[in-house]
């Protein structure tokens, strides 16, 4: 049983490090501010939560699993308003690359406010 | 009215209160009362607009709602993996207007904070009022793709108001078909 | 094991040197932003797998705080940044095709209903330009330094 629980985790930890180490490629390849935002938010967040999950297996302390919950639903809750904000002020700024966008909706919606 | 807000109320001290004591890991008395003190406090020196809520959580919704969410997020993020990883391509994407059925703020808030997370997409800006989410999807090469995404936004919206909605929004939900 | 700690060890490593490049390169504070918090979210990764290597629960206190931390800092830097930039494009040049008042004054406010609506409503009633009319003077000095 406990092997079990610890292959599982190691099975997490290393899939968690692929994911951080693709969320740097995709940070480092996408070619603007939006697309690279799309790295920090879904990779990154699910390699976290694999890892914390990894963590929770091997410590298997009722103590620590709570503490371990707390970190992931921290993280999951604030990975998108900080998205959103950083995101809002891109576009405003004018960092959104227009020769990339297929549609723009935002664009045309002058009077969004 | 009052009821209403005094429930709300309630119900914000009690989830710190909850925030609380899994930071001390435990549940005692002493971190229980502790924490409940410490909302107390918190609730009136930084008081917060009621956020009302006026919807039944849904069981069946909510664990549906779960797992997709989960299948989602893993689908999501390889979709970016495996983007990162075609190299010579550049990506290239959209940003798509969807106006919510049930706009009420709590729906856009959970529906924006889970786009955030899933199918490939990130919010841009919130119009709240009409109830308008501008989202920056990644990976979209044509117009058709992108309406095809808008379908799917609406079909998250359906999940969430199926799994935390009022009877309001559901009627709202039902009634236009997706 | 000794392997699966080398590896996971290493993939961190590589996601945090490549967020630690594009922190140098930028080319813009927001993509900086951006890459801070992979580089954190890649530390708090870093910190739980110890944990789970040396079953060592003592640092998982710093892992909620650090999960906290991140949120703020990248909310508070981009508001910052939002607002130096709507007063530093017009004097370097950038993004000629969108007139800058647009957003100069738009620059101000909160997203209107993502986690924020105490925040929200207690500054609804001031003015939106408040802290613009002050800030001109403090950054006029150095009007490129940030953007790029």
């Amino acid at each position: 049983m406990s092997a079990v629980l610890d292959v599982t985790a190691w099975v997490c930890l290393v899939i968690g490090g692929l994911l951080s180490l693709s969320a740097g490629v995709a940070l480092m390849r996408f070619p603007d501010l939006l697309s690279r935002m799309h790295a920090a938010t879904k990779p990154q967040v699910l390699g976290l939560l694999l890892v914390l999950i990894g963590c929770a297996l091997r410590l298997r302390d009722a103590v620590d699993i709570t503490t371990l919950l707390l970190v992931a639903v921290f993280s999951m809750a604030t990975a998108p308003v900080a998205a959103h904000m950083i995101g809002r002020a891109a576009y405003r700024a004018g960092q959104a690359r227009s020769d990339l966008l297929v549609v723009d909706d935002l664009a045309g919606a002058d009077d969004k406010r | 009215m009052t009821g209403g807000r005094w429930r709300d109320r309630g119900i914000a001290a009690l989830g710190l209160t909850v925030i609380w004591v899994l930071l001390w890991g435990s549940f005692t008395p002493l971190t229980f009362v502790g924490g409940l003190v410490i909302a107390v406090v918190v609730l009136i020196v930084f008081p917060l607009p009621a956020v009302t809520y006026s919807g039944r959580i849904h069981p069946l919704g909510t664990l549906r709602f779960a797992g997709r969410f989960v299948l989602d997020m893993v689908v999501a993020s390889f979709q970016v993996v495996a983007l990162a990883f075609r190299f010579g391509h550049v990506p290239r994407s959209a940003i798509v207007a969807v106006t919510l059925r049930a706009p009420s703020d709590l729906g856009l808030t959970m529906t924006a904070e889970a786009l955030s997370l899933v199918p490939g997409s990130l919010i841009v800006d919130v119009d709240r009022r009409k109830g308008v989410l501008y989202v920056h999807v990644l990976g979209v090469e044509s117009p058709a793709e992108a309406d095809k995404f808008k379908e799917d936004v609406l079909e998250l919206e359906r999940r969430i108001v199926r799994a935390f909605g009022s009877p309001a929004e559901r009627r709202a939900i039902e009634e236009v078909p997706a | 094991m000794t392997v699966v700690a080398v590896v996971v060890t290493t993939l961190l490593a590589g996601g945090a040197v490549l967020a630690l490049v594009r922190i140098v390169r930028g080319p813009s504070i927001l993509d900086r932003i951006v890459a801070t918090d992979v580089l954190l979210a890649t530390i708090v990764m870093a910190i739980a797998a110890e944990a789970a290597f040396s079953r060592d629960a003592t640092a998982l206190p710093v892992l909620a705080v650090l999960s906290i931390l991140g949120f703020t800092g990248a909310v508070s830097v981009a508001r910052f940044a939002i607002r130096r930039q709507s007063v530093a494009d017009p004097a370097s040049g950038r993004d000629a095709d969108r007139p800058s008042s647009q957003y100069q004054a738009d620059s101000v406010d909160l997203p209107d209903s993502l986690g924020l609506p105490a925040a929200l409503d207690r500054r609804a009633p001031e003015p939106p330009d408040r802290g613009d009319s002050l800030s001109p003077p403090a950054v006029a000095d150095r009007p490129t330094e940030e953007v790029r």
